[in-house]
């Protein structure tokens, strides 16, 4: 299921597909090493419009709302 | 000789500077910036060199103000060493910074730190091997422990001498020849101009580094076409941005390098950090836990404070009292002695019960990475008037002090969130303008309305951030924040941390302090007060319609917030203010003490944090506030 990142339940692991955020978006991502077809796991999500947790590369990072609406992922069904 | 550590942040590269860095580390600011880095000399089995240590970075690439400034001093002050220190438990990601770092071609040692941590989650890194495939040495330490520190030193004075600079990595075939295509373009006599190799300053342009390309653009403005072209040569063939094709290239050969590298082993217990955060980041028990941590923080600083505080003013008073006795009261040498002695024991007044038990408190919770947590929590509420999550660690504190909230915003990283949340918490009622509301409004015209003021304060800090925010954009995508796992604190590196923050203190706003407060002596002294009140009455009584003997208790609440309030009983000639008072004078007199200028030990601060400017700006600001809304306040009346 293809959603974006804000939308994935907590718990699900899902694989980054796209990045629709503009070059900043894309580089301070990508420092953290978040990048397409990397895998992830969500475990918070924002609600209230508050940001998204992840575990991704054996670290946590925190992404606001507002990002993690430009972020699309593959939610990964079975597991 | 001089080596600059960089690292991603978290990587443990202030624990690494600390256990080697002297008391004469100096902290100096990168030129026209307010953001510091530290320098140290070091003297390691007789050999000496200086160590800097710079902010740390995730990404050679980024519009990060203070990111950029550290990959600046690389290239332009160019280190004879660079000491990469990587976390060892994200291998895989501190990598992709080794890898840009090694285009730079300035001698590099990898320190693989934070070893112990990799092993216990199951990750076995094999050294040599890692070693081989950059061509620098790599070290694996234990910072906090200073365990394999004398081994890194040594190899990195090694590496300097003989200049190694290590092995380039090269990306697939096609990024190659794009990229080697463009650095022969762009030729290494424009490159050296840039204090780059050309090969990285291509890549650079790739991936539309704004800062390179405005660079080049000056030097050589025809090949701007042509650097067009290749980006969409890259991005048409691989079906995505030019700039996102370099990164992930780079990506995949870290991970590749990983691979290679590193074993992992699967693990059957939760780590630690999984368990604690279960319930410091619960979506209610984490807010309940945060109100905690604040609560409890706010009241060891300010009611254990206040014990501490009472003693020392007393003891200054009756000093001078005593050498009022001894010198004449009346005389111009006591008026100096007696300012001097009131600026000093504010300063010390100030110093010692609040500032270091909240510098302490303050390092304690950034060293054990709660403040990423509680910015994560805070996220939506402090963004929508323009503020990071973090700032709500300053603006709770504000209410007991000012100057330590000040103080606190040096946790933000970035200097437009510094200079907002600073000019923000300044707008806060400390504990003595509390005194102010609790003196006039809530005795003289009850509870009820000494809330609404605080309430009111609220909306005003609110809206003023909204203002503010929108002339200062958020240039930034938004929170993007790396959760570090917790640490045990060393107490050395939090003693130290303290000390530095205060000494900006002593050096810059004490002074302040002490010279302010020997003129409002001098004021006094020569009875310029009627003068004072005379020039000011177009403003307190015309425009406020206050009686204008206030004019002078309005400039001594400059000097502390709460003599606005004692001399307004010697201004007045009375404490019952409401029998010289009328409601209307009271609620505006409170509102724009509430309100304008800060205090001088505050605005000292605000100086030492965001420079001339922006402390000159924050009393412009402030001043604007409190006379906009004590004029409000007086419509309001004038309507019902």
């Amino acid at each position: 299921m293809v959603t974006t990142l804000e939308r994935v339940k907590e718990g699900m692991s899902a694989v980054v597909r796209q990045v629709y955020g503009g070059h900043r978006l894309r580089q301070r991502l990508g420092g953290l090493g978040i990048h397409v077809d990397d895998r992830l796991k969500v475990l918070r999500t924002g609600f209230l419009g508050g940001p998204v947790l992840i575990a991704i590369h054996g670290t946590q990072v925190g992404i606001g709302h507002g990002m993690a609406k430009k972020i699309e992922v593959e939610v990964i069904e079975d597991e | 000789m001089r080596i600059a550590l960089v690292g991603q942040p978290n990587c443990g590269k202030s624990a690494l500077f600390n256990s080697v860095a002297g008391y004469k580390t100096i902290v100096s600011n990168f030129p026209g910036t307010t953001v510091d880095y530290a320098t140290s000399r070091i003297n390691l089995n007789g050999v000496s060199f200086t160590l800097v240590d710079l902010p740390g970075i995730y990404s050679v690439s980024t519009s990060e103000r203070e990111e950029v400034l550290a990959r600046q001093y690389l290239i332009k002050e160019r280190p004879d060493l660079v000491i990469n220190i990587l976390d060892a438990s994200v291998l895989s990601r501190s990598l992709e910074l080794t890898l840009e770092l090694l285009e730079l071609k300035i001698p590099l040692v990898v320190c693989l730190n934070m070893i112990d941590e990799a092993a216990k989650k199951g990750v076995e890194i094999d050294v040599d091997h890692l070693a081989q495939d950059l061509g620098v040495p790599v070290i694996p330490t234990i910072a906090v422990r200073g365990q394999g520190v004398p081994e890194l030193f040594h190899s990195a004075v090694e590496t300097a001498k003989r200049g190694n600079t290590g092995t380039i990595h090269f990306l697939s075939l096609d990024v190659e020849r794009v990229i080697s295509e463009l650095a022969d373009l762009l030729g290494t006599a424009t490159a050296s101009k840039l204090g780059v190799p050309k090969r990285f300053l291509a890549i650079r342009l790739l991936e539309q580094d704004e800062e390179f390309e405005q660079a080049v653009r000056e030097i050589h403005p025809g090949i701007m076409g042509e650097v067009e072209r290749l980006r969409t040569l890259l991005s048409e063939c691989h079906g995505r941005p030019s700039d996102m094709v370099v990164s992930s290239e780079r990506h995949s050969l870290a991970m590749n390098l990983f691979e290679h590298v590193a074993k992992v082993r699967p693990r059957g217990a939760k780590p630690l950090r999984e368990q604690i955060d279960r319930y410091l980041m619960h979506p209610y028990l984490g807010y309940v836990f945060l109100a905690g941590v604040l609560f409890t923080f706010f009241w060891m600083v300010f009611s254990l404070g206040k014990h501490v505080e009472e003693p020392i003013l007393t003891l200054f008073d009756q000093a001078a009292a005593y050498l009022g006795a001894h010198l004449g009261k009346e005389s111009l040498l006591f008026t100096v002695v007696n300012g001097l002695i009131q600026g000093f024991s504010g300063g010390i007044g100030i110093v010692l019960p609040y500032l270091i038990p909240f510098l302490l408190g303050l390092s304690l919770l950034e060293d054990i990475g709660y403040l990423p947590r509680a910015a994560f929590l805070m996220d939506s509420i402090m963004h929508s008037i323009g503020l990071h999550g973090k700032s709500i660690i300053p603006f709770v504190l504000s209410y007991g002090c000012n100057v330590p909230a000040i103080m606190g915003v040096r946790i933000l990283e970035r200097a437009r969130d510094r200079f907002l949340t600073a000019v923000l918490v300044t707008l806060i009622p400390c504990a003595a303008r509390t005194t102010i509301i609790f003196a006039l409004v809530a005795f003289y015209l009850g509870p009820f309305k000494a809330l609404l003021l605080y309430v009111l304060n609220l909306v005003v800090i609110a809206v003023a951030g909204k203002i503010l925010s929108h002339y200062m954009p958020d240039v930034s995508p938004g929170m993007i924040l790396e959760m570090p796992s917790y640490k045990l604190p060393q107490p050395s590196a939090v003693v130290r941390k303290v000390w530095f923050r205060l000494r900006e203190f002593i050096l810059i706003a004490w002074p302040i302090l002490i010279a302010g407060s020997v003129i409002l002596s001098l004021l006094e002294y020569f009875q310029l007060a009627e003068r004072i009140n005379g020039i000011l009455s177009l403003f307190t009584s015309g425009l406020l319609g206050l009686p204008s003997a206030v004019g002078i208790t309005l400039i001594f609440g400059i000097l502390r917030k709460e003599l606005a309030i004692i001399m307004l009983v010697q201004a007045l000639g009375t404490s019952t203010f409401s029998s010289v008072m009328t409601e209307e004078q009271m609620m505006v007199f409170t509102v724009f003490s509430l309100f304008y200028i800060p205090c001088l030990a505050t605005l000292g601060m605000l100086r030492s944090t965001i420079g001339n400017r922006g402390m000159l700006f924050t009393l412009c600001f402030t001043t604007a506030i409190g006379a906009l809304m004590a004029l409000a306040v007086r419509a309001f009346y004038w309507a019902y």
